[in-house]
């Protein structure tokens, strides 16, 4: 029973350090299933210490899977769909079921929480375009008070826009934000219907850097003025 | 052009401003309708994380839809060395043990 103790009491430590760090439990599980002897339990902590002293580790603060409705599954920033906002039942989602928003009047809404004032952060999302979405000049799927005053200095927002000046109906898509301001623009929106699409666009506006994928490849162009903006920040 | 639209000048003031999904919250401080730029079609997936992500996470996230990124904590030199102390010490102790046993 104390090797058992010993190494309960490691895999706490190692969850709770690794949680403060990165947010994630799953590799620290796997890692504290071999934990039961003494050497673990008394080696494990000493890792987790060790290994997280280089460098910090993003971690997820809000995920909204809709898989029921527009509870947070962190827990943090529960969400209320507005208009006829609803869940599929049809499984026509990327995982789980999916939002469905038909343009006039959907959306979900999330209460401020300061959060959501990234100096430095990450999207991830994924959509599907509806029928006769490409006729949509603009859309945005995400925006924290882009646009805005208060979102002058903090907001953010994932934008498209059809480049009527390019005649190109899949347009554009990316991430711009209030200042400093770090756009990434350029991936084609790739508003067909009936496939979804992976967005992810990282920033840190302090290095006014961004970098955007789509589909896990990268389409990030030069933005706007500042620049460079879209020089991916790993490397 | 849709550039200029996309980076319109800031506009309204709320304190408290909630995030939205698929819709733009500017948009009728910016003189448009507010459904002017609500999306259509579905979103799925949502996730924010407060810091950058690499390239070798996203395609975590694109090749796992529904999960969070693997956090894939990296070890200092100095953790490196520290740890091999660590191990060279924990191997002494045992030996030791043994020959205080024998």
């Amino acid at each position: 029973m104390a090797t058992w103790s010993g190494g309960r009491r490691a895999t706490l430590f190692v969850r709770g350090a690794y949680s403060r760090r990165c947010g994630l439990d799953n590799a620290i599980r796997r890692g504290a299933r071999h934990a039961h002897g003494r050497v673990g339990a008394m080696l494990l902590p000493l890792a987790a210490l060790l290994a997280s002293t280089d460098g910090v580790q993003a971690s997820p603060f809000a995920h909204w899977t809709f898989d029921v409705d527009a509870s947070d599954a962190l827990g943090a920033h529960p969400g209320a769909m507005m208009g006829n906002a609803s869940i599929s039942s049809d499984g026509g989602a990327i995982a789980g079921e999916a939002l469905i928003l038909d343009g006039d009047g959907d959306y979900v809404s999330i209460p401020y929480s300061s959060d959501f004032q990234l100096g430095a952060g990450t999207i991830s999302l994924w959509f599907r375009g509806g029928p006769n979405s490409q006729q949509r000049v603009f859309y945005a799927l995400l925006d924290f008070h882009h646009g805005s005053n208060h979102g002058a200095s903090h907001g953010w927002a994932i934008l498209g826009a059809r480049d009527e000046a390019q005649g190109q109906a899949e347009g554009r898509i990316g991430l711009a934000t209030g200042l400093p301001v770090v756009n990434c623009f350029g991936a084609k929106a790739l508003l067909d219907s009936g496939t979804f699409h992976h967005f992810a666009a990282t920033f840190n506006r302090a290095g006014a850097r961004c970098f955007m994928l789509m589909d896990s490849r990268w389409r990030a162009q030069p933005s706007n003025p500042p620049s460079p903006t879209s020089t991916p920040i790993h490397h | 052009m849709a550039s200029a639209a996309l980076e319109s000048p800031f506009a309204y003031i709320d304190t408290n401003p909630p995030l939205s999904i698929g819709r733009w919250g500017a948009a009728e401080a910016q003189g448009e309708p507010a459904n002017a730029r609500d999306y259509l079609g579905r979103i799925d997936d949502v996730q924010i994380y407060d810091g950058a992500l690499d390239a070798e996470q996203v395609q975590f996230l694109f090749q796992n839809p529904g999960e969070t990124a693997r956090c894939v904590p990296t070890v200092s030199a100095w953790g490196m060395m520290a740890m091999a102390v660590l191990v060279l010490l924990a191997g002494g102790a045992v030996i030791a043990r043994r020959r205080a046993a024998a």
